[in-house]
């Protein structure tokens, strides 16, 4: 709690303004929002996932927003760097969205999609120009106070660019809210994003977060999640190697408590040649949370000489806690180098006695081994200052 | 007066419904090292665990009194903290957790005072000269692709660091090499004083070359069949304990 109000006094809030080019973008998906149906347990990209007992009408008419900060971006100015509310974006630079939005040929569409297409209220837009390296990284806290709020993210990293980019997410109280996010990534050709994504839902927050990274030639973006909290917390980071020779990483952890439910989709597309991947998600479950990881690892014919794998381990603690993990690969191409591997195990009781009888108590020895679980890949993560929010996080 | 020794009534110990210990009394007295020898399968280890509280072992009957406490009634961790200590035949690997966060955790869970950092560290590099491991072993994961020697220093280095008051040393020397059991035997040596009883459960003569028991107790078929000085290790030796068995079998 700290941290977050020292962290908030560096903050400024980012000020929503109305934008009329915004308003007509919105107006051509409200059709697919009302006719698209609600999706079905039994659709791959919901399976595990009880959709149709939650009440999206309930969040009628979805018109909240984001209380947004982000950090001191005045000496980025000079660099040509934008940071700006992303309606004030569609009022200003129509041109740089268009131009990079054109770039993003996923086909994930459904009711969610459609329904942040056709409400977003606010979000971030970042912009970096060509060559352009920013050494500091910048940040941006989401806070939910509303019943609903409905945020798209734009992040455009230009050829040769490279920034790392922090966002967190979190919701004010315990009431229900819903959140849905929608956040582009373009990393033009040679840049370099580093993208680091924390949510820490209230237990009764819905989230719906859909993250696609684009990537041009050589470029690469590296992402690391954290997930916890929600009734229904979904985090979706989808992957599109356009470019050849473009690479990408993604760490991901997530901690399930109480009665909560952590839907995570990793799903990487490579759509061209000498593309290289590299997933890891590991995730805790405490009490009788549950979660589902799904990832798809797609190789098109002209994905030749890809490399790409995928990892997901989870750690039961609570015996009414249910894990469960679909990876899966579509291979087209025949040079290819990919693998997933998946584990789903308990807790083992002989580890929990040989750290008590050093003196833990079973709560102590518990989070020894949860911490213990997630630190390889919490390693990994470059900045200290972040490894710590984290680790503060899972044993919270 | 409340009694500083581990001291064991009647004790009757089941696993998974098979009896294994029927009716073991034996005090560990402490400043004294006491050695705990017998067959494969006689109970042992068995003992080890219930003192230490596994959950696994079933107490049918019997007593541990330690410092004044009922022993059978705490917890593994409660029993830590009371000054006991097991440094186990095989140790678990514990993924992500280092050798120095876990003792530095282990040791404030056991003390009433935590201890500053820059103490903590100075501490834990002179138990590790004592075992003669580099500083990098204390950045690894607990036990995690350690060889055997490397798991049992392990052992004797979280014994150096949390200062128990009575030890038990389940089949410290299985699995270890000359040169890493004279290491162990040394640091054990070391830690020896008159506030910590010890109690050194082995199979063979070999490791009582280098830690010296004041005592010696053999157990055959969960009983104590023979108690008597350091010359009975030698008898044992030269003998086996097959005789043992027979008149444990002629008693039962």
């Amino acid at each position: 709690m700290m941290q977050q109000t020292t962290q908030k006094a560096k903050m400024t809030p980012l000020t929503k303004v109305k934008s009329g080019s915004a308003e007509k973008e919105k107006a051509k998906h409200l059709k697919s929002l009302n006719e698209l149906p609600m999706p079905e347990e039994r659709q791959e990209a919901w399976r595990y996932t009880n959709i149709s007992k939650f009440r999206l009408n309930e969040f009628y008419p979805f018109d909240g927003s984001a209380e947004i900060s982000v950090s001191d971006s005045t000496g980025l100015k000079e660099k040509g760097v934008i940071l700006c509310d992303i309606n004030t974006a569609f009022n200003e630079h129509t041109d740089i969205i268009n131009r990079n939005t054109v770039k993003n040929n996923s086909r994930a569409y459904d009711k969610f999609t459609a329904l942040n297409a056709s409400h977003w209220s606010n979000g971030i837009f970042l912009y970096v120009p060509k060559n352009v390296s920013v050494e500091i990284p910048v940040n941006a806290s989401f806070l939910i106070s509303t019943k609903s709020a409905v945020v798209r993210n734009i992040i455009i990293a230009e050829t040769g660019s490279k920034i790392d980019f922090i966002e967190d997410y979190s919701s004010d109280s315990g009431e229900e809210c819903l959140h849905s996010c929608a956040t582009e990534v373009y990393a033009g050709a040679d840049s370099k994003i580093n993208y680091y994504h924390i949510n820490n839902w209230g237990n009764n927050a819905g989230n719906f977060t859909h993250i696609t990274g684009v990537l041009d030639r050589n470029a690469a973006i590296n992402w690391v999640s954290a997930s916890f909290g929600g009734k229904l917390n979904r985090l979706r980071i989808d992957t599109l190697f356009n470019g050849e020779g473009s690479q990408s990483e993604n760490l991901g952890v997530f901690v399930g408590r109480s009665r909560e439910h952590i839907d995570i989709t990793t799903n990487v597309y490579h759509n061209t040649a000498h593309t290289t991947n590299n997933i890891m998600v590991d995730g805790i479950l405490k009490d009788s949370s549950s979660s589902v990881y799904r990832g798809l690892i797609r190789i098109e014919k002209a994905g030749q000489q890809t490399n790409s794998y995928l990892s997901n381990h989870i750690l039961k603690i609570g015996e009414k806690s249910l894990g469960n993990s679909i990876p899966a690969l579509e291979i087209e191409a025949n040079d290819v180098k990919a693998s997933h591997g998946a584990t789903v195990g308990q807790v083992s009781e002989e580890h929990l006695f040989y750290l008590m009888s050093r003196g833990l108590t079973r709560d102590e020895a518990e989070n020894m081994i949860v911490q213990g679980f997630l630190e390889p890949i919490i390693s990994k993560i470059p900045s200290e200052e972040l490894r710590e929010k984290i680790r503060g996080l899972i044993t919270r | 007066m409340i009694s500083e020794d581990l001291v064991i009534k009647d004790l009757h110990v089941s696993v998974e419904g098979q009896k294994i210990l029927n009716g073991i009394d034996l005090t560990i007295r402490k400043g004294e090292v006491s050695a705990l020898m017998g067959p494969n399968g006689s109970g042992k280890s068995t003992l080890a665990y219930t003192l230490m509280g596994h959950p696994k072992y079933t107490v049918n009957s019997g007593e541990v009194w330690f410092k004044g406490k009922n022993v059978l009634e705490l917890g593994p961790d409660e029993r830590a903290k009371l000054g006991l200590f097991l440094s186990f035949q095989y140790p678990q690997e514990i993924p992500g957790v280092s050798v120095s966060n876990f003792l530095r955790t282990a040791l404030n869970a056991v003390k009433s005072q935590p201890m500053p950092i820059p103490e903590f560290v100075k501490l834990l590099k002179e138990k590790m000269r004592l075992l003669k491991v580099d500083d990098k072993f204390a950045r690894r994961y607990l036990n995690e692709g350690f060889s055997g020697g490397e798991k049992k220093k392990a052992e004797i280095l979280q014994m150096a660091v949390l200062q128990p008051e009575m030890a038990i040393l389940d089949e410290t020397d299985s699995g270890l090499d000359i040169d890493s059991l004279r290491i162990v035997a040394e640091g054990v040596n070391n830690l020896l004083n008159p506030g910590m009883g010890v109690l050194v459960i082995t199979h063979y003569q070999r490791l009582l070359n280098y830690i010296k028991p004041d005592k010696v107790h053999v157990m055959i078929k969960g009983r104590i069949v023979r108690s008597g000085g350091k010359e009975l290790a030698h008898e044992l030796e030269s003998m086996g304990y097959e005789k043992m068995v027979k008149e444990a079998d002629v008693r039962a």
